[in-house]
């Protein structure tokens, strides 16, 4: 899910991500924080892209309603934004638990180099749950011969 | 081509009683706009003196304000070509000028600008907080400023094209 409330930023955003090959996504949009949580199904999201500056409820607002979700707050959230500062960008992470900082103007390469790993995580964590259960070891046969039921059934 | 100098005037950040713009809000921007406008356009060049007349001709602005430990505020100016020129750099499309993107666009690039200032002055001690962006777009026309304010202008040329950077800040009443 991408969230801007720039048009034109939310179609880079996209755009950058398709280029930098990193998944292959099928994008959702909205154009402000309470759009997207009226939009938002954790069931069909893998992750989100939120800007920090939008009018209303913000990116830092938004990302703390998801992470107040039980069922929702394991969600990767990328913060895609033009505040550049160390002090605000470790407020995003201490306040709104974000899984990494993007800064505007971006490239293809860092966004590959940003959002990549959190990508490659997201599949290990989706392989580690797909795997079958190792198997357990066959339960011992019934001892044959001088028990209860052998002796009843004759 | 213009070098950002490592040497910072913070002191006195606090612009009452002063009638020119603080020297580290002048820095900053200088230094801000070189860098993130290199990384949209290319090499971008300081001028000292007005290359056009900026009150004149289409222009679109986008204006952004701060709160903190200095209260201003901070306008973009981008005449008609440099507007289409900067939006096609920035987005990777052309975008007309008239067109709705355009303002989108030009408001992106303000916060962009904004948004590394905000990160250079917190590098020196200066706390701030920005506003979401405005535009206004046009023909002949220039923000009308109080007498309370001091304002500053900043000149710029990347790809053979100029900008403004205007610096707004309270006078001490």
């Amino acid at each position: 899910m991408v969230i801007d409330d720039s048009r034109v930023m939310r179609n880079m955003v996209m755009q950058t991500l398709q280029q930098a090959e990193v998944a292959n996504f099928v994008f959702d949009e909205a154009g402000s924080g309470s759009e997207a949580i009226g939009k938002f199904d954790a069931d069909k999201t893998d992750i989100i892209f939120v800007d920090w500056n939008m009018p209303g409820m913000n990116g830092i607002e938004f990302a703390r309603e998801i992470r107040a979700m039980k069922w929702a707050n394991h969600i990767p959230i990328v913060m895609i934004t033009s505040e550049s500062g160390q002090e605000k960008q470790q407020n995003a992470y201490d306040k709104a638990r974000i899984t990494c900082y993007v800064t505007k103007p971006f490239t293809v390469d860092e966004i590959r180099e940003k959002v990549g790993p959190v990508i490659e995580d997201l599949q290990k964590k989706r392989d580690r749950t797909a795997a079958p259960a190792p198997a357990k070891a066959a339960p011992p046969p019934p001892k044959q011969g001088g028990g209860f039921f052998s002796k009843l059934l004759g | 081509m213009y070098t950002t100098t490592q040497t910072v005037n913070t002191a006195p950040i606090h612009p009452f009683g002063q009638e020119i713009v603080p020297t580290v809000l002048t820095e900053q921007t200088v230094k801000a706009a070189v860098d993130s406008f290199t990384k949209i356009c290319g090499a971008v060049e300081v001028i000292d003196d007005d290359p056009t007349d900026f009150a004149h001709g289409k222009k679109i602005d986008g204006i952004i304000s701060f709160v903190g430990d200095i209260t201003w505020s901070l306008i973009l100016v981008l005449p008609f070509r440099s507007a289409e020129m900067m939006a096609q750099k920035f987005a990777g499309f052309e975008i007309p000028f008239d067109s709705e993107d355009m303002g989108d666009v030009v408001g992106e690039l303000t916060n962009v600008l904004a948004g590394v200032l905000c990160g250079g002055l917190e590098s020196v001690g200066v706390h701030s907080q920005m506003s979401l962006p405005t535009v206004t777009s046009g023909s002949d026309f220039e923000q009308l400023m109080s007498e309370n304010l001091i304002t500053q202008r900043l000149f710029f040329m990347t790809n053979d094209h100029h900008f403004m950077v205007k610096l707004v800040v309270a006078r001490h009443k």
